[in-house]
């Protein structure tokens, strides 16, 4: 119990610090926000009054101190006000609403398919060790760790869009439109994810225990799926989420790539309209995400694993 | 199905590999039903290999040659594993090398029984061991010495007629590796059970053993009672181990020392 506190205090001061970060870099950022707002407002306009530069700066508190604004922020964020997009004026919550579902499917879609691949092979990588199996895998997993996402996109576009017309180029709705992308992703994940699975794998027949089962004759289907998928698992549960990370940086690329709506296009498309707001609240978005995530995990793993609880239990 | 002068197990000629070094060469010995023998041996003797081979375990060493016959079967020790001989019942030699860490001990017992196919002769050998109903517990929650006597009994849940100790004293303090060998020497007595055991240890030998056979780089140097080893060692490196033990006797300082 204490463990978890001290893993929930170290979160919200992670998550505090990295609020700090975020709003420091953006207030710094070089230019002028009223100017960049303006601009944002009145789409085309180039020359702007001092007055309405003035009214801006007196409507978002630009001329307070660095402090007071990010307090004033703070609190506004802490108390579920995330602001209003400079751009559209909509609410920033709700864009983001609008968006998350399409990144949440690409990558729930892509992790699950990744997965089962890089299952799937490194299982059979384990069992035929050594073999020709083994060696695809290994070769598969290294060129895939080798090619960037948007190549691989471009030339997934190339081959089944432009070349053999199964599967459309772009565009966010449909379930073809997810299919390229998917596979983008999941080719990712599998590859990055094959070659660790299977030196867990590898390692957990290491162990000792795993030959006096096989002397009680115990088989080496009840070895693999009862005892070395147990051990591997807790490893690899680690490094799936920090997989994690990068899979939501493979979506700002991919989305892109592939014209489709969702965060990552979402945040793009705010960096280079400095819609201060909306990056402010997708970077800390992200963070909460990667950062939870990694804790769940930690615990999961803890009260999975008898000998980590016996050591917490100790500690107490 | 055997005469009564039969041996239980007998071993002839036995040479085997590693790459192309040899680990052991033309090793052999006999064992009775309910005899003790113990093999003794510094590091690289070759006694593991000797276990390992005799469990049909292949790696890392191959023989190249030998013939084990144990209960009536003969087993050709070729490059082929022909698997554990029926009736061989292997004690490892630490909790670590026997139980799966992630699993509940009940779990693990229960497994054996569901291979072994007898659920009823359970609680008697867990009774024998002097080990309590295996509750809910992990491995770890339990003393070293109970899960040692655990693999005991796990071992003797197979009913076999002989049972091999894979250096029974590295992992535990003496006192506790001590009382589990007077259990297993106690259950071997009553039910008939050949105990091999493999050690380092000369004086745990002569402690247990009826038979010991000293191990010298791959070669069996002294084969013969325990009493006869000890007294009249054939050979100067059996001279030296004996010798030791009895110096490690007589400055029992030394061996808080170490």
């Amino acid at each position: 119990m204490n463990a978890l506190l001290t893993r929930l205090g170290g979160l919200v001061t992670v998550l505090f610090g990295i609020s700090f970060i975020t709003f420091a870099v953006t207030h710094f950022a070089p230019g002028d926000k009223a100017l960049a707002i303006a601009q944002a407002r009145y789409p085309g306009e180039m020359g702007f009054d001092a007055e309405i530069l003035e009214g801006i700066r007196d409507e978002f508190h630009l001329d307070r101190p660095f402090i007071s604004q990010y307090l004033h922020w703070l609190v506004d964020f802490l108390t579920g006000d995330f602001g209003r997009s400079y751009s559209s004026h909509s609410k920033v919550w709700d864009i983001f609403a609008g968006n998350l579902e399409e990144t949440f499917s690409l990558a729930i879609t892509a992790l699950t398919l990744g997965l089962a691949a890089a299952f799937l092979l490194a299982g059979l990588a384990v069992w035929r060790k050594g073999s020709l199996i083994d060696r695809f895998a290994i070769l598969l997993a290294s060129v895939g760790a080798a090619i960037p996402s948007f190549w691989l996109s471009i030339l997934l576009i190339l081959l089944f869009s432009a070349h053999l017309g199964w599967l459309p180029a772009y565009g966010t709705g449909t379930l073809a439109q997810l299919v390229l992308p998917t596979v983008t992703l999941a080719f990712w994940v599998m590859s990055s994810q094959t070659r660790l699975l299977r030196s867990f794998l590898l390692e957990a027949y290491d162990q000792p225990f795993v030959e006096t089962l096989r002397l009680r004759s115990v088989s080496e289907r009840e070895i693999f799926f009862s005892h070395v998928l147990r051990h591997a698992l807790s490893p690899a549960l680690t490094m799936i989420g920090l997989d994690l990370a990068g899979l939501i940086e493979g979506a700002v690329i991919v989305e892109i790539i592939f014209a489709r709506s969702g965060l990552g296009s979402l945040l793009a498309g705010s960096v280079l309209a400095r819609d201060l707001p909306v990056v402010v609240f997708l970077v800390m978005f992200f963070a909460l995400t990667y950062v939870l995530i990694n804790t769940v995990i930690d615990l999961v793993q803890t009260f999975t694993d008898p000998r980590h609880l016996a050591g917490e239990r100790n500690a107490v | 199905m055997l005469s009564d002068n039969a041996p239980l197990l007998s071993l002839n000629g036995l040479s085997a590999c590693i790459g192309r070094q040899t680990v052991l060469e033309d090793v052999g010995f006999t064992l009775s039903n309910g005899q003790c023998l113990a093999v003794v041996g510094g590091s690289g003797a070759g006694k593991s290999t000797l276990l390992r081979l005799i469990l049909g375990l292949r790696k890392p060493a191959v023989p190249v040659a030998g013939h084990l016959c144990f209960d009536g079967h003969d087993y050709a020790l070729s490059k082929a594993s022909s698997g554990k001989p029926m009736g061989i019942a292997y004690v490892p030699q630490s909790p670590a090398h026997g139980f799966d860490p992630l699993r509940r001990l009940r779990w693990q017992w229960q497994q054996l029984q569901r291979l072994l196919g007898k659920h009823a002769a359970g609680g008697e050998v867990l009774d024998a061991l002097g080990l309590p109903v295996l509750a809910k517990a992990f491995p770890h929650e339990w003393s070293r010495g109970m899960q040692q006597r655990l693999l005991v009994a796990m071992a003797l849940l197979e009913q076999p007629k002989m049972l091999i100790l894979d250096e029974p004293t590295s992992a535990l303090d003496p006192l506790i590796a001590a009382q589990v060998l007077t259990e297993v020497q106690r259950v071997a007595q009553e039910c008939d059970i050949a105990v091999m055991m493999v050690t380092h240890d000369l004086a745990l030998a002569a402690q247990f053993a009826d038979q010991i056979a000293i191990l010298h780089q791959g070669h069996m140097v002294q084969t013969g009672p325990a009493q006869q080893v000890l007294t009249a060692p054939s050979c100067d490196y059996a001279a030296e181990l004996v010798a030791h033990r009895y110096w490690q006797q007589e400055n029992p300082e030394s061996l808080a020392a170490e």
